[in-house]
């Protein structure tokens, strides 16, 4: 029997021992665990860790099939930044003198997009964040979170930088928010400056390379080099006059400095300028490493494949359509595709043969045979009527259909070639004089292009027969049915994008070198890459450079070696940008409440004239084609020139080499039988004006009435404000 | 060691610990006495305690007792009903208790206990289970109805195991709510806290009492009682012989109401008048678009009404058979139930058993402990339609709307209901009653629960200065599981060919012959129909636990009442489920896996969660005057962050029964009660889908990037964020709840008055928020539902009770509910001004906008006055059309406002700066009714006795809103159907008050210039033809106004002295109704009744028989 003190005493413990057990600790309620998705359980696994890295590459890996958008950029097509540069005319709106960019009109938004993960830089900001943070606060070993950050870190940054080149300076969000929209206003974050855009990006960028490899194991990954060439991109951007209005000489350090890490680690990592040491003839390895799947060249690329998927819901396919896109029509009879029509002012820029400009050159230019004697990046950049474009493949299998769609037999009877003999003879011929000299008809072409024909072909980075012999292995299939290929001709490929080329970052170099005036280092590097695109040294050793002893012809000579060697490369709009090319970036003031800081007080206070260059402003782009003088009807039975081509060029065989009988009888078959018809590129009457507000481009309305807080950059309407004028000044300090 | 073996150690050693105490004894004697009424009959199974012990009996058939009790001792007398009495032992001999009129020993559950009514201070109601156990009913909600003030019943369906729906206070008003189908009350069955089904699947003779928390005492279930908490407490067992009861109902269920469809020849002419009717339309070919007059004169014989022909009446009985007795020492209780409702169609139908069993145990003197274990299994039979898109009502409406000159069968071949074109407009005419039944195609529900509880209560009686406190533990585990299975085949129907070679009349329309051309079986084609043709299997199994901790204190001191509670509660579920699907069956499939040929699909998952909660209570109550409440609860959920767990919901309420005070008693001679009482607490909700706080992220096999140096390589897996993003900061939203309550009784408390106002106001609310500007787009994601919003809900509750007796013998009582409530909408994502509609929620605003509609001026008779009128209006465009597209026939709306302006404002009509120029559009819209359910109504309970007759019944009305007629009743337009436009009339039938009023414009003429619709310009109705005539407008307003006798009982109960002779105790026949009848029906041609729906498995009138009897 238990007396009624121990009877209590027992109570109480019990007592006691009850509120433990069922109440001290919510613990047994976070051992929950929700079945029905992954949770953050995946950041402790380096598979499931990696899954979420790849993600990120997937969605920020810049690619060429989207067109531009907030998260791929420019890539050599004819989009509305190429098609405000030299490189194609048809006047986008940027350049469009009749069209007035407002942020309710014409303005392309990459700034909002929507309110969502999947779309838009802050959805990708919000992914990179997030894995950031997973990653760090997982169980990982220190070296795998260190691999894994290293290329989440980078492509933050990436994201940041394509953010930064276009608006000039916006809101830093560096961790993943809560979502929660009674809390809206402790989430606002405010537009930051561009000074402190660069810093955060660099800082980024240096967090990455000390946790890149020097290479990676796993081609197409991004490296320390990488991270470190993109902070030298970056740099290099807030050297340029665009931010860099009063030439501040510490930013060109800065930007010399960053570059040069660059090059060292990209060469500890065995990243060089592809085919150096063995240009080729025509600068073929220069045109190989395009198409080179595993290129030394690739600083930061991404990969395509050439799977066969015939299930467009699968998805296993990634391809790059540029092959199918440059090819010509009668390459392509599948698909809408055509070719790209390059301007004639593109055309006519490269240097000659001896790395000197046309007119300065020691070769004589004429128009008419504008393919002699020229770069030999030239015939890699270009194809023009007589050369040979070979592919694998063969379109003579291929139906013949009427104009009704019937087929009406194979082409195979009309058509003269296989992939491995193919010729471009895009030659037109009109069937009146008054057509052919009227610059708006379109004559006929040669070789079933009919009116698919262009003047001039873009041809770099095609993955062409041409470069070596015996020919490459392709990176596309060529279906020998239509019907074996669900995305046409050439369109299960890939070809790499090299968004950031080992030439590039040396560019980048030059420029920063050139803008803190080591202009030996920067003469350095241009003469590496015309090395290695093949340009004789000459007898002064300049490789065509001259002398360049100013740093103003340095820039020039720097730029106008970006033009080339980065041509179609989709790089040319912010080098433009970046160096105020459309109007030498005199018109600051016509912005209303610009600050006078945005006045230009170096170079000059005119880009242009301080570097020699003509603006791009009050311009007209046209594009041209090679007609026969003959005329002749429209169909291709009465192709007039037919019987008296001369042999096609093969890019095999060195086309500048004197006495290269092929190319003389080209250019006899030229001035017999041939002549430059000048074709309407950007509209009669009207000239390229890009306006001085453009090279910081505004928020859209609805960028704004998606994030009401946000301040609209100067000279464009806020439109939360009843549209007036912003007061975001990106290059406040 | 593991957990549930902690919980079974403190179990048993609570046990030890108490068996080991002793028992006091003290000088004794048996005492005999009887029980008796006033009216001097004896009382039977009257409970007679010793105070201060839990010794007691019960009385004996003749009101007799005999039992040991202290010689000093008093012993307590009671009975539901009457007043307890507390006695002296040697007065107990013969014990006269009075009739309880104020019910003031009325106890009434509150949640981890009970309390006197007399000293309630929150506004909770309940229902005693007497007053609805002869309703027949499958759903224990659905038998709530009108019973309670503020308590809305809803039915989700009228088929056999439809379930109905609680809301308390319609505090279901939340727009934008993410989760709508959580606003739902909490259900506490025993303290344990289950979910709507396990309370509806209870059976009411199991059950002891309902108490229904509306404010803010309902604090007690604090986090997740903002919708309000519905009490169960089930039958215990009663100190006593074995008593055994018997409760049966046998009924039958039919319509209550057949909608009034078209006959054949009526149906022709009006399609006839419909196709004619737009002189626009040259595709009209008067012979095969048209019934000819002689197909017209066949239709007059026909009559294939399917619905008649499968539509039958349909049984329904419920058997319960309860068990209680017990001794001192030990209390028992057993029932077993079973309820059957057969369908009045086909094979659906549902049945459930219910079990339910208990033991009370003194182990001694201060310790109890009992176990009880109840569960429920169920069938549910549903028909399962799937040819032309899955709807569960589809055979009922194809079985009422198919024109009734189609038959099922042709000379033995089942048809697709092809209408005059002999083709498809969809998939649904290819549904067939009969051969989907005969195919045996169902969905099958077969839910089983099983509920053990377990407790273990120390009491501290023994110790003087402990006394008063009790310490409970108790475990309850539920396992739910189901089964679903689902079969769905195909068959094959026949269809006539076309024109000539196929049907008969002269425009080849009827499935039989006329004079003019005979019915061809030649060119008959078969038709293959999928109804699924896949075989499913749904197996889930759910655990349930919680626990509880609970220890109580109640004292008197003097005249301090003190009384206290504190607990601390833990619950974890778990679920899993595997799902299985094969297509393609066998057409002589076994409906396993095996008899079938195509693809299986096998799915499964599972999902876990966990609560924590302590709450407290604290009771004062002074001389019983001055009450003082105070709760609060603290609540820990899995459904938000681990810093966001914890929710604190406290309240507080006090109460005054000024009829106690002296002065009351002394003065106030009119009024016997009076009490004031108010309430006021914070009360939550977790209305958000589990784990929206916890990142999560999706997987992809295909798409991701390419690495390495191979080009062939596939484009592989990676893991994303999905874009409903976590909202990691979501965290309880609150109910502010205020009510004042006031209840009186006057005239010697025959008459009743319960008044409460209530006011809660809603904040932090869940919405779900797609556009809400100041979210900026740079945190990178869609905003996830968040605590934005904010209403108020408010209303007054008024109930009043007369009961009295006329002469000796006859009993009566009315109770009379009625009330008012409204809401207004202070915070959710409006939309912007000038994208606003006119019914769109608009900041402090009611929720419900009311019924928005054109307003109706007139209708077109000629082409004049379409001119006329687009002139007088200078109208652009009349709904969307130009003039040309406006024909006779079409209703004319009136012209209110021009377009909308940026601020959301509208321009005037006629405003010649309008920039959209005069439009008849949605713009024009009027509010036809304020209110789209009726805010007024009342409810009256009512009954009577007279000597061993008696009567109850309930009567139900509301008003002071209009809705519009159903939308397929007045357009060409089926429930079923996606089709719009007069081709769904092919297969589709109308009701009845078209015939002969709907508007002609000019005479119709069949291919032999035979008139087969006549000109009909003075028509009440316009033509069928035009959609837009269907559209809302106050042309079709009907008034909401209900009034209906819902449910009447008549019972008998057999006299005692004879049932006595053959060993009942009692035994009472009753006979219910229940949806009797309904006295106000403004449908034209009564053509649908109020009280049902359209074309909808109707609304059930229940008659039962009933029988209780008891030993």
């Amino acid at each position: 029997m238990i007396n009624t003190k121990n009877k209590l005493i027992l109570s109480v413990a019990l007592l006691a021992n009850a509120i433990l057990w069922t109440g001290c600790s919510d613990d047994f309620l976070k051992e929950k665990t929700d079945y029905s998705k992954l949770t953050p359980e995946i950041y402790n696994d380096y598979t499931g860790a990696k899954m979420r890295v790849d993600d990120i590459y997937l969605r920020l890996l810049p690619d060429v099939n989207n067109g531009l958008s907030y998260r791929s950029t420019s890539s050599g097509k004819g989009d509305i930044q190429s098609r405000s540069t030299e490189e194609f005319s048809s006047l986008s709106n940027f350049v469009n003198p009749d069209v007035v960019i407002t942020s309710s009109s014409n303005l392309d938004d990459w700034f909002h997009v929507s309110k969502n993960t999947s779309s838009g830089p802050w959805g990708e900001i919000r992914n990179c964040n997030d894995a950031i943070e997973g990653i760090s606060k997982g169980t990982l070993a220190d070296e795998q979170k260190r691999e894994l950050l290293g290329q989440v870190y980078f492509f933050r940054a990436w994201q940041y930088y394509l953010l930064v080149k276009t608006y000039g300076g916006v809101p830093i969000v560096d961790k993943v928010q809560l979502t929660d929209v009674s809390e809206a206003t402790d989430l606002i974050v405010p537009r930051s400056t561009a000074k402190v855009c660069i810093d955060f990006i660099c800082n980024d960028l240096d967090t990455a390379a000390a946790m890149l490899p020097y290479k990676s194991g796993d081609f197409g990954r991004v490296t320390k080099g990488a991270a470190l060439a993109l902070a030298g991109r970056a740099r290099l951007l807030y050297a340029s006059p665009l931010f860099n209005r009063a030439d501040d000489e510490s930013r060109w350090k800065a930007a010399y400095e960053a570059n040069q890490a660059a090059i060292t680690a990209l060469n500890a990592g065995g990243f060089n300028l592809a085919y150096q040491s063995a240009p080729g003839v025509n600068a073929a390895g220069w045109s190989k490493m395009f198409s080179d799947f595993n290129s030394s060249e690739a600083v930061f690329v991404t990969l395509y494949n050439k799977v066969h998927d015939d299930d467009a819901a699968h998805e296993i396919y990634r391809n790059n359509h540029w092959e199918q896109t440059i090819r010509p029509k009668n390459t392509n009879a599948t698909t809408s595709n055509s070719g790209m029509t390059p301007s004639a002012m593109m055309v006519d820029l490269f240097p000659m043969a001896d790395g000197k400009k046309p007119g300065q050159s020691e070769y004589a230019y004429n128009p008419l045979t504008f393919f002699a004697n020229r770069d030999p990046r030239f015939y890699r950049t270009f194809a023009f009527p007589g050369v040979y474009w070979r592919f694998e493949g063969n379109p003579k299998m291929w139906p013949k259909y009427d104009s009704g769609g019937n087929v009406i037999g194979n082409l195979d009877a009309d058509y003269p070639y296989s992939g491995e003999n193919y010729v471009l003879w895009n030659y037109s011929w009109y069937d009146t004089e008054t057509n052919r000299n009227d610059e708006t008809k379109i004559g006929f072409g040669a070789d079933l292009l009919g009116t698919n024909y262009r003047g001039v072909y873009v041809r770099k980075r095609s993955n062409d027969f041409d470069m070596t012999s015996p020919a490459p292995t392709c990176l596309y299939r060529w279906p020998a049915t239509s019907s074996e290929n669900r995305q046409g001709a050439f369109g299960e490929a890939a070809l790499p994008w090299m968004e950031i080329r080992y030439a590039e970052v040396l560019l980048n170099f030059a420029e920063a070198a050139c803008g803190y005036n080591r202009l030996t280092e920067a003469k350095d590097a241009l003469i590496a890459i015309r090395q290695r695109a093949g340009i004789p040294a000459g007898s002064d050793g300049s490789y065509g450079l001259g002398d360049l002893s100013t740093r103003s012809e340095m820039f020039a000579a720097i730029l106008y070696e970006r033009q080339v060697e980065l041509a179609y490369e989709g790089k040319r709009f912010d080098d433009m940008r970046r160096w105020l090319l459309w109007d030498g970036g005199a018109n600051f003031s016509q912005i209303a409440n610009a600050p006078s800081t945005w006045t230009l007080s170096g170079f000059g206070g005119n880009t242009c004239t301080y570097l020699g260059v003509e603006p791009l402003n009050g311009k007209r782009r046209d594009n041209f084609e090679i007609c026969a003088k003959t005329n002749a009807s429209g169909s291709h039975a009465s192709d007039p020139l037919k019987t008296v081509r001369p042999l096609p060029l093969d890019l095999k065989t060195d086309a500048t080499t004197t006495g290269n009988t092929t190319m003389d009888n080209l250019v006899t078959f030229y001035t017999t039988y041939l002549m430059r018809k000048q074709n309407r590129g950007d509209e009669v009457g009207k000239v390229i004006d890009y306006k001085p507000q453009y090279y910081f481009i505004g928020l859209t309305s609805g960028a704004q009435s998606n994030n009401t807080s946000l301040l609209q950059t100067i000279g464009w309407a806020d439109t939360q404000k009843g549209n007036q004028n912003g007061t975001f000044d990106p290059l406040a300090e | 060691m593991e957990k549930k073996n902690i919980i079974l150690s403190l179990f048993l050693g609570l046990l030890l610990a108490f068996v080991c105490s002793t028992q006091l004894y003290a000088q004794t004697r048996t005492i005999t006495g009887v029980v008796v009424g006033e009216d001097e009959q004896p009382i039977i199974g009257a409970t007679i305690k010793v105070e201060g012990t839990t010794t007691g009996t019960i009385t004996d058939i003749d009101g007799k007792f005999s039992l040991t009790a202290p010689a000093n001792g008093k012993l307590t007398i009671s009975y539901i009903g009457y007043i307890s009495q507390t006695l002296a032992v040697s007065d107990a001999s013969r014990v006269i208790l009075k009739g309880d009129v104020m019910k003031l020993d009325e106890v009434v559950v509150v949640g981890y206990g009970s309390q006197k009514k007399a000293h309630l201070t929150g506004s909770i109601s309940t229902v005693a289970p007497n007053e609805i156990s002869d309703l027949s009913v499958t759903s224990l909600a659905s038998a709530l109805g009108g019973m309670m003030n503020g308590v809305a019943v809803s039915e989700s369906g009228n088929r056999p195991g439809a379930q109905a729906k609680i809301i308390i206070r319609n505090s279901d008003n939340v727009p934008n709510s993410p989760t709508a189908g959580l606003l739902v009350p909490l259900y506490v069955i025993d303290d344990y806290i289950a979910d709507e089904n396990a309370f509806n699947n209870l059976d009411a003779s199991m059950i002891e009492n309902i108490s229904v928390l509306k404010d803010a005492a309902a604090a007690i279930y604090g986090a997740r009682s903002a919708q309000g908490v519905i009490l169960v407490k089930t039958k215990r067992g009663q100190v006593g012989k074995p008593k055994i009861s018997y409760s049966g109902q046998f009924g039958y269920t039919d319509e209550y109401y057949r909608s009034k469809m078209l006959d054949s020849y009526n149906f022709g002419q009006i399609w006839n008048a419909v196709r004619a009717a737009d002189p626009s339309d040259t595709s009209l070919d008067s012979q095969r678009h048209l019934f000819q007059a002689d197909e017209l004169e066949a239709m007059k014989g026909m009559n294939y009404d399917l619905l008649d022909k499968y539509w039958s009446s349909a049984l329904t009985q419920k058997h319960s058979l309860n068990v209680s007795g017990g001794s001192e020492n030990a209390t028992y209780f057993a029932g077993i139930s079973y309820v059957t409702q057969d369908g009045n169609l086909g094979r659906i139908g549902y049945n459930r058993w219910n079990y339910r069993a208990g033991v009370d145990a003194k182990i001694n003197k201060w310790t109890k402990a009992s176990m009880q274990v109840s569960g429920d299994y169920g069938k549910t039979t549903k028909s399962n339609v799937r040819v032309g898109g899955t709807n569960d009502e589809k055979d009922y409406i194809t079985l009422l709307t198919r024109p009734r000159y189609i038959p099922e069968y042709v000379n033995g071949y089942p048809i697709a209901a092809y209408g005059v074109t002999n083709g498809k407009i969809e998939s649904s005419q290819e549904y067939n009653y009969n051969m989907v039944e005969n195919l045996g195609n169902s969905k099958v529900n077969m839910p089983s629960n099983m509920t053990i509880n377990g407790s273990i209560e120390y009491d501290f009686g023994w110790n003087r200065i402990l006394k008063g406190l009790k310490l409970k533990a108790t475990y309850s585990k539920s396992i739910s599981t189901t089964k679903d299975n689902e079969f769905g085949s195909s068959y094959t129907l026949y269809r006539f060919a076309d024109g000539d070679a196929g049907r008969g009349g002269s425009g080849y329309h009827l499935y039989t012959s006329t004079d003019e051309h005979s019915l061809n079986y030649d060119g008959l084609t078969t038709i293959s129909v999928d109804n699924g043709s896949y075989l499913r299997r749904n197996m889930s199994r759910a655990d349930n636990y919680q626990i509880n901790f609970i220890a109580t204190y109640a004292r008197k001191f003097g005249l301090h009442d003190v009384s206290g509670l504190f607990t601390i509660e833990k619950a974890e579920s778990e679920s899993e489920y595997v799902w299985g699907n094969v297509t393609l069956p066998y057409s002589f499939t076994n409906q396993q896996s095996n008899g079938a040929g195509g693809e299986q699909t096998t799915t499964f998952n599972r999902s876990e969660s966990g609560v924590l909660s302590y709450v407290g209570r604290v009771n004062y109550a002074y001389a019983d005057r001055y009450l003082v409440e105070f709760l609060i609860r603290s609540d820990a959920s899995t459904k938000f962050a681990p810093e966001n767990y914890w929710g604190v919901f406290p309240s507080m309420s006090l109460g005054w029964i000024a009829s106690e005070e002296s002065w009351f008693k002394e003065n106030v001679t009119f009024m016997d009660f009076l009490k004031v009482r108010g309430s006021y607490g914070i009360l939550g909700r977790d209305n958000v889908a589990a784990w929206a706080w916890l990142p999560t992220y999706g997987s992809e096999v295909v798409k991701g990037p390419i690495f390495g140096s191979d080009p062939g390589i596939s484009a592989g897996a990676h893991f994303q964020i999905p874009n409903a993003v976590p909202n990691r900061n979501s965290h309880w939203d609150k109910s502010y709840k205020s009510n004042l309550g006031l209840d009186m009784n006057f005239l010697k408390s025959r008459l009743s008055v319960n008044l409460d106002g209530y006011y809660d106001k809603n904040r932090d609310v869940f919405m779900t928020v797609d556009n809400a500007p100041e979210y900026p787009s740079t945190v990178g994601a869609a905003a996830s539902p968040s605590n934005y919003g904010a209403t108020d809900n408010y209303g007054i509750e008024i109930s009043l009770g007369w009961r009295d007796k006329i002469g000796k013998n006859f009993k009566y009582y009315v109770k009379l509910n009625t009330g008012y409530s409204d809401n207004k909408i202070l915070k959710a994502p409006w939309k912007n001004a000038a994208s606003r509609e006119l019914d769109d929620i608009m900041p402090n605003q009611r929720y419900d906008r009311g019924l928005w509609g054109y307003q109706y001026i007139g209708m077109f008779h000629s082409y004049q006055e379409i001119a006329e009128y687009f002139d007088d209006n200078q109208l652009v465009t009349y709904l969307g059309k130009s003039q040309a597209d406006v024909h006779p026939g079409m209703l004319i709306y009136n012209n209110v406002r021009g377009s909308q302006k940026a601020d959301g404002s509208y321009y005037a009509p006629n405003d010649p700066n309008d920039p959209e120029g005069n439009k008849i559009d949605k713009n024009d819209r009027v509010q036809i009714s304020k209110y789209r359910s009726n805010p007024y109504g009342f409810t009256v309970n009512m009954g009577g006795e007279w000597k061993s007759l008696s009567f109850s019944a309930q009567f139900s009305a509301s008003w002071g809103s209009y809705t519009m007629m159903p939308t397929e009743a007045i357009q060409t337009k089926s429930v079923i159907s996606t089709g719009s436009g007069y081709d769904v009339m092919q297969y589709t039938n109308l009701p009845s008050f078209w015939a002969g009023n709907m508007f002609v414009y000019e005479d119709v003429l069949d291919a032999q210039g035979r008139v087969v619709a006549a000109q009909n310009r003075d028509a009440k109705y316009p033509n069928l033809r035009f959609a837009d005539n269907g559209l809302s407008s106050t042309f079709w307003k009907v008034s909401n106004t209900t009034i209906a006798l819902r449910n009447i009982t008549i019972a008998y109960a057999l006299p005692k002295a004879w049932v006595t002779k053959v060993g009942v105790e009692s035994c009472r026949l009753n006979i219910t109704g229940q949806n009797i009848l309904d006295f106000y029906n403004p449908y034209p041609d009564k053509f649908m009744s109020p009280l049902s729906s359209y074309s909808k498995y109707p609304t059930l009138r229940k008659i039962t028989l009933g029988l209780n009897v008891s030993f």
